[in-house]
């Protein structure tokens, strides 16, 4: 497992997939999909307790971490300093993961997961996270699948944008 | 002012020219299948656009004049929009047209000394032909209502109508004269059947012109009720309506009910009044007319009844980098602005305000003005067709600090480009999403910042508020540079507040990087930064110390009083005024990317 292990540093793509997804409970939609013409560098830290983990045919390619997209933060009152915070039963958030023309051919698939407790600064600390058998601290919360994606509206202008064509 | 919509293609764009300046240019209004967009095609040649598109062809291709009487053509290559010079016929300024287009390969047009060209598609080549002036008198308006793809109709000087048509073996005038002989003053329009016209005349009357199978007649359609016909007649529909504007402003169609013409006033856009022809008709059931506030409306029939759209004025998106990294590697964050319910005569408060409380307050000011190489800014102007955003009142049946029992009282509708909803009520986040905001903010970056990490909308309304959800920041243009500067920590490096309530303990769980579970000097997060001298916990500033900058445990941090510590007594995070504390700082650091 150790090549599993630095998976995200290899990653040697010049696009990348930006998704706007939907979560509500254990379901995710995809909103949006689109490709930009600009290679992702790999995060310095991470932020936030949320991750998302990127998989190609079973194969973790990428992963990063995000902020609770659930909570909705009010701004203080004037000359005040406390936040009124809400739970939101719905949220959305936005995935970027590196894509090349050979995703095309693959299972894709998007697993966001919750920490319950504080996640490691670095983030090639998390991806242990992912890969250890039984692990506790990531709580898997949905999963968007290959059918997904595929079936997408845009996914027909993503594909063009890699160069895949389909007869 | 908006000259007459035209050139409508695919039932999904039309286009427009703008009539005063700086804005002389094409515009086309388009709808991407989510929602009407205007864009920007500029001028040809750098010469501002003058009259109606006109001459649309194989929904790819229309014609205008310009200033200097050329005429150009606009064709969609199938990679991008050309402009093709078609310059004057002879040398002579254009002055109306293009118009009366045929068999996707010829158009007609004015000059200057009142002559009919056509220029055409000769196989090879595109070719002027003179028409020359019937009876040697000039014409006075745009060629219309072309019929059979070999003749059309114009007006002359002393109000006559003539017919331009092809015998077979050549091309000759046939006086229609003056109804009732009375000049008719607007071009004709409103072709159906390829044997009937329309034209206003002096007095404000519609007439038709019939061939009845054994010759032509003249048809009184008279007046809408209360007011004259002040346009020509356009956006004919099944060959049995079209409609004109009144000279009071008012939309009016005339309909064939099945056994007798009728007038329908469809009154006046909310708040305007129209003062073009209409034009652009679509599916049979939309046209669309300029109006005196500059903006476009569309008159709808939604199968149950006619409803007026408000298109706004012809300004298109734009976007503008305000800091640009882009050469630098690794990739910059990327802070995208956008800006809902600011109408055009808003933008400069909405830029106004992008730059004093974000770029000359939270890029000129401590941390974040020495990593302004660590961003790149980009401000996306999103034209609202109204000016502020909708407004919702709530009762909050005294307990301001709980929404749950709070009830609406009133709401105000803008129709607005994210849809945001402002309240004013903390307790509900100071505004509220609607179901077009997310996919509007996601169509709004996708155009013009699609590498956006964050982004802040600024919504056009004067009270206080803001309101964070994701990686979006939404605030109001009463919300200040400070407060943007301590959300900017919880966005861009996670931050947590360091201020607290009394009487709440910390349950456990995640807490953020500037918050510490432990005020122990060895597994302290920040311990490297604590002076050896500094007491752990820290109950108070050490004598000789720094609110902002003597870093320790103090007690209390992530809203909780006990069970968390905070870096420093004071810092961006626990209130907005002092910069972020050493601890924030490195934390922000280790985030971005250094120079």
């Amino acid at each position: 497992m150790a090549a599993e292990q630095t998976a995200q540093p290899t990653v040697n793509r010049t696009q990348h997939l930006r998704l706007t997804v939907q979560i509500e409970g254990s379901r995710l939609d995809l909103m949006h999909a689109m490709v930009v013409n600009e290679e992702l560098d790999v995060p310095r830290r991470t932020v936030g307790t949320w991750v998302y983990e990127w998989r190609e045919s079973g194969e973790t390619v990428w992963w990063d971490t995000m902020q609770d997209p659930l909570t909705q933060r009010a701004i203080a009152r004037p000359k005040e300093f406390e936040h009124s915070f809400g739970q939101l039963r719905r949220g959305d958030f936005t995935v970027r993961v590196p894509v090349g023309r050979e995703s095309g051919g693959r299972v894709l698939e998007l697993r966001i997961y919750r920490s319950a407790t504080a996640l490691p600064e670095d983030p090639q600390s998390v991806r242990s996270l992912l890969a250890a058998d039984g692990a506790k601290q990531l709580e898997l919360l949905a999963t968007l699948d290959d059918a997904a994606f595929k079936r997408h509206p845009q996914w027909g202008e993503v594909e063009a944008a890699l160069g895949i064509k389909r007869e | 002012m908006p000259t007459a919509p035209g050139s409508a293609m695919l039932n999904a764009k039309l286009f427009v020219t703008r009539t005063a300046d700086p804005w002389r240019n094409l515009f086309e209004r388009f709808w991407d299948g989510a929602e009407w967009l205007w864009v920007d095609h500029g001028r040809p040649a750098g010469v501002p656009v003058t009259g109606i598109p006109g001459a649309a062809m194989l929904n790819s291709k229309l014609f205008v004049t310009v200033d200097d009487g050329r005429l150009f053509e606009r064709v969609w290559t199938g990679a991008g929009w050309n402009w093709n010079d078609h310059g004057r016929p002879e040398n002579v300024p254009i002055v109306h047209g293009p118009s009366a287009p045929m068999l996707n390969s010829k158009l007609f047009v004015v000059v200057e000394d009142g002559r009919l060209f056509e220029r055409h598609w000769n196989g090879a080549a595109w070719a002027w032909m003179n028409h020359g002036r019937p009876q040697n008198v000039p014409i006075v308006h745009a060629p219309g209502a072309g019929m059979l793809n070999r003749k059309l109709f114009v007006v002359i000087e002393d109000g006559r109508l003539f017919e331009r048509v092809w015998t077979g073996t050549a091309w000759v005038w046939n006086d229609h004269g003056r109804p009732e002989n009375k000049k008719i003053v607007q071009p004709p329009g409103a072709a159906m059947m390829d044997s009937k016209l329309f034209v206003t005349i002096e007095d404000g009357r519609v007439f038709e012109r019939t061939w009845t199978g054994s010759g032509w007649v003249w048809s009184d359609h008279g007046r809408p009720s209360g007011t004259n016909i002040a346009t020509s007649s356009g956006a004919a529909m099944m060959n049995q309506k079209f409609f004109a504007a009144g000279a009071d402003g008012r939309l009016f169609e005339r309909w064939w009910n099945g056994s007798a013409w009728v007038w329908v006033d469809h009154g006046r856009p909310p708040g305007t009044s129209v003062t073009t022809a209409p034009g652009a008709a679509m599916a049979n059931s939309k046209l669309f007319v300029g109006t005196a506030n500059d903006h476009l409306f569309e008159r709808f029939w939604n199968g149950t009844s006619w409803n007026w759209v408000d298109h706004g004025t012809l300004l298109h998106d734009t976007r503008a980098t305000l800091l640009d990294n882009t050469s630098l590697r690794p990739r910059r964050r990327t802070l995208a602005v956008i800006g809902d319910g600011f109408a055009e005569a808003d933008l400069q408060s909405y830029r106004d305000y992008v730059d004093n409380e974000l770029m000359n307050g939270v890029f000129a000011r401590d941390l974040f003005s020495a990593l302004r190489t660590s961003f790149n800014v980009i401000r996306i102007d999103l034209v609202s067709v109204e000016s502020g955003v909708s407004t919702r009142t709530f009762d909050e049946a005294g307990t301001p600090n709980d929404g749950s029992d709070d009830t609406v009282t009133s709401e105000t509708f803008r129709f607005t480009r994210l849809g945001y909803v402002y309240s004013g009520s903390w307790a509900h986040c100071w505004m509220d999403e609607t179901p077009v905001t997310v996919p509007a903010v996601t169509r709004a970056l996708a155009r013009f910042a699609p590498g956006a990490d964050n982004v802040i909308i600024v919504l056009n309304n004067g009270g206080w508020g803001g309101c964070a959800r994701g990686n979006r920041l939404a605030v109001t243009r009463g919300v200040g540079w400070d407060t943007l500067y301590h959300e900017l920590g919880h966005a861009v490096g996670g931050l947590g507040d360091e201020y607290f309530r009394s009487g709440r303990s910390f349950p456990g769980g995640a807490s953020p990087p500037n918050c510490s579970t432990t005020s122990n000097r060895t597994t302290l997060p920040w311990a490297d930064l604590v002076d050896p001298a500094t007491p752990l916990p820290t109950n108070s500033v050490p004598s000789g110390g720094n609110s902002n900058t003597t870093v320790g445990a103090y007690p209390g941090c992530g809203t909780f009083e006990t069970g968390l510590f905070r870096p420093v007594d004071a810092c961006r995070m626990r209130t907005n005024s002092p910069p972020f504390c050493p601890v924030c700082e490195r934390v922000l650091r280790g985030i971005l990317p250094i120079p």
